[in-house]
């Protein structure tokens, strides 16, 4: 909170975000933050802030995620000491892979929806897989996840007509490694798969299933209509 | 000061990562980089490393079983991978874009049969592999299956296996794993995928109203041109690519990366309301994308 001058009343972060918001505001607040510039100044931050917030597309979470968080939380009880270095861990390494994002690419950047295999609950799992390569996600975690993707990819519910070949190329390219894998999966069962080398392919099709799901909403945001 | 420096450093990291990335490209691999949207980008990424992934596991193991299953003769798929269930063959994956995909099944359906034949006893999904095996591309089939407690009859018109699975399969082709050689499955499809001449047309499906403005009911429309391929133009409608009728944007790339290299294609368009047929011998680059 800035410090300025100061008169009877210091207003509270809600009174500013009241008066951001043209909502009504005790007088006494209104009348310390008219009185100084830089609390004008924090006001005028908060709004760019909403308006950035604002402009940002609707994504719909990944389904079930708050019940998953909330089994994950609970079954690995954190001191609440540790959050708040928790927290500033992931805020920075959020920054950091929008920096990297910004200076990598160019255009206009819309969120996506991001599943990695890290982000897989198994059934029977007591926690997260915290990352790739750190824990093995199992078969049925894989499968799981696997589904979860095929059902957000109907749900975008939406068939390019205008399309770029290199996109086009791109989504049959990615569809005929699916198909590649789930042909290996379904008919190596006559012969027999090793238990690891079914969990590689599901891994592989975790990533690919991603992948696509990426492109399609990519290109149903910019395309879409 | 202390999270100035912090931002800072993070910057840098950010800028040496993606400069880095830059330098290590060909010019031309610079150049689509620098056309493609991040999430192509990283599409494309991904689908190298899941064929070499994939490359590597069929080498060990799944090679020899798809080539015996193709040798077979089995080539109708469905586009699912299933496993064995109490009642059922249970669907663990649906292809997308797949005969599945396209008539509404869904990973968790249990199948229970099919055209009539119960898929029960030790392992259903070993019976539908088998049932398979009677079934020709193109064929369709009626799975009965069950979904949140209740029974439904679906119709799924079965189809030949991607080209990237076996390679050029085709009779005579360099690929043709009935010659004996049985070629990495995923060879082909990693050279499809780099850039070639292809990469910048863009593609329209026409619509019924669009259709009888050509005078035509169905046809993909080339709404811009590739740059580099002086046969098609900016209006030309595509009606059959060797021999096949394209009956989407998507499904017409898959036919152009069917062809290799020194190969002729035979392009049926109509243009100036007139339908023809043009030859083109592809040359290095010009293969789908």
């Amino acid at each position: 909170m800035p410090r300025g001058r100061r008169t009877d009343m210091y207003p509270s972060t809600e009174d500013l975000l009241k008066i951001r918001d043209s909502k009504p505001v005790d007088a006494r607040a209104f009348a310390a933050v008219n009185a100084d510039p830089e609390l004008w100044a924090e006001i005028k931050r908060l709004a760019e802030v909403k308006d950035a917030l604002q402009a940002l597309p609707m994504l719909k979470p990944p389904s079930e995620a708050w019940v998953k968080i909330a089994a994950a939380s609970e079954s690995h009880p954190v001191p609440s000491s540790h959050w708040l270095l928790r927290g500033a861990i992931a805020a920075t390494a959020a920054l950091a892979a929008i920096l990297l994002v910004m200076s990598s690419s160019e255009g206009p950047q819309t969120p996506l929806p991001s599943t990695t295999v890290a982000e897989v609950i198994g059934p029977g799992e007591s926690g997260w897989n915290i990352a790739r390569g750190l824990a093995t996600p199992t078969y049925t975690s894989l499968v799981a996840e696997s589904a979860r993707l095929e059902r957000q990819l109907n749900e975008i519910g939406y068939k390019p007509r205008l399309i770029r070949a290199g996109t086009a190329t791109t989504i049959t390219g990615l569809e005929d490694q699916i198909s590649l894998i789930d042909a290996q999966l379904m008919y190596s069962r006559v012969n027999g798969l090793q238990p690891g080398q079914a969990e590689e392919l599901q891994r592989t099709r975790v990533d690919l299933m991603n992948a696509l799901l990426k492109v399609h909403h990519a290109h149903a945001q910019r395309f879409g209509f | 000061m202390k999270r100035k420096s912090i931002f800072a450093l993070i910057a840098l990291i950010g800028m040496v990562v993606a400069v880095s990335k830059a330098m290590a490209q060909t010019p031309e691999e610079r150049a689509e980089f620098n056309q493609s949207p991040s999430e192509l980008r990283e599409a494309k990424e991904v689908l190298e490393a899941a064929a070499r992934e994939v490359a590597r596991l069929s080498a060990q193991v799944t090679g020899p079983i798809i080539k015996e299953f193709y040798l077979s003769g089995r080539r109708a798929m469905l586009g699912i991978n299933v496993s064995d269930g109490e009642d059922g063959a249970r669907v663990d994956g649906v292809t997308p874009g797949g005969p599945a995909a396209e008539s509404g099944i869904e990973a968790g359906d249990i199948i229970i049969a099919m055209d009539g034949a119960a898929l029960s006893g030790d392992s259903p999904s070993k019976l539908l592999i088998a049932q398979m095996g009677n079934v020709d591309p193109g064929d369709v089939v009626t799975l009965a299956l069950v979904r949140n407690g209740d029974t439904h009859d679906i119709e799924v018109t079965t189809r030949e296996f991607p080209p990237a699975m076996f390679g050029r399969a085709g009779p005579g082709g360099r690929n043709d794993i009935r010659g004996g050689d049985f070629v990495d499955p995923t060879f082909n499809a990693m050279r499809r995928w780099r850039a070639g001449h292809w990469h910048d047309m863009e593609l329209v499906e026409l619509t019924p109203e669009l259709g009888s403005y050509f005078g035509i009911d169905a046809g993909i429309l080339v709404v811009r041109a590739p740059s580099d391929v002086a046969y098609l133009e900016d209006g030309d409608v595509i009606l059959e690519v060797g021999g096949r009728r394209p009956n989407s944007t998507t499904h017409t790339m898959r036919i152009l990366g069917s062809f290799d290299p020194g190969e002729t294609l035979k392009l049926t368009i109509m243009r100036d309301q007139r339908r023809q047929t043009l030859e083109i011998v592809l040359s290095e680059g010009t293969q789908g994308n």
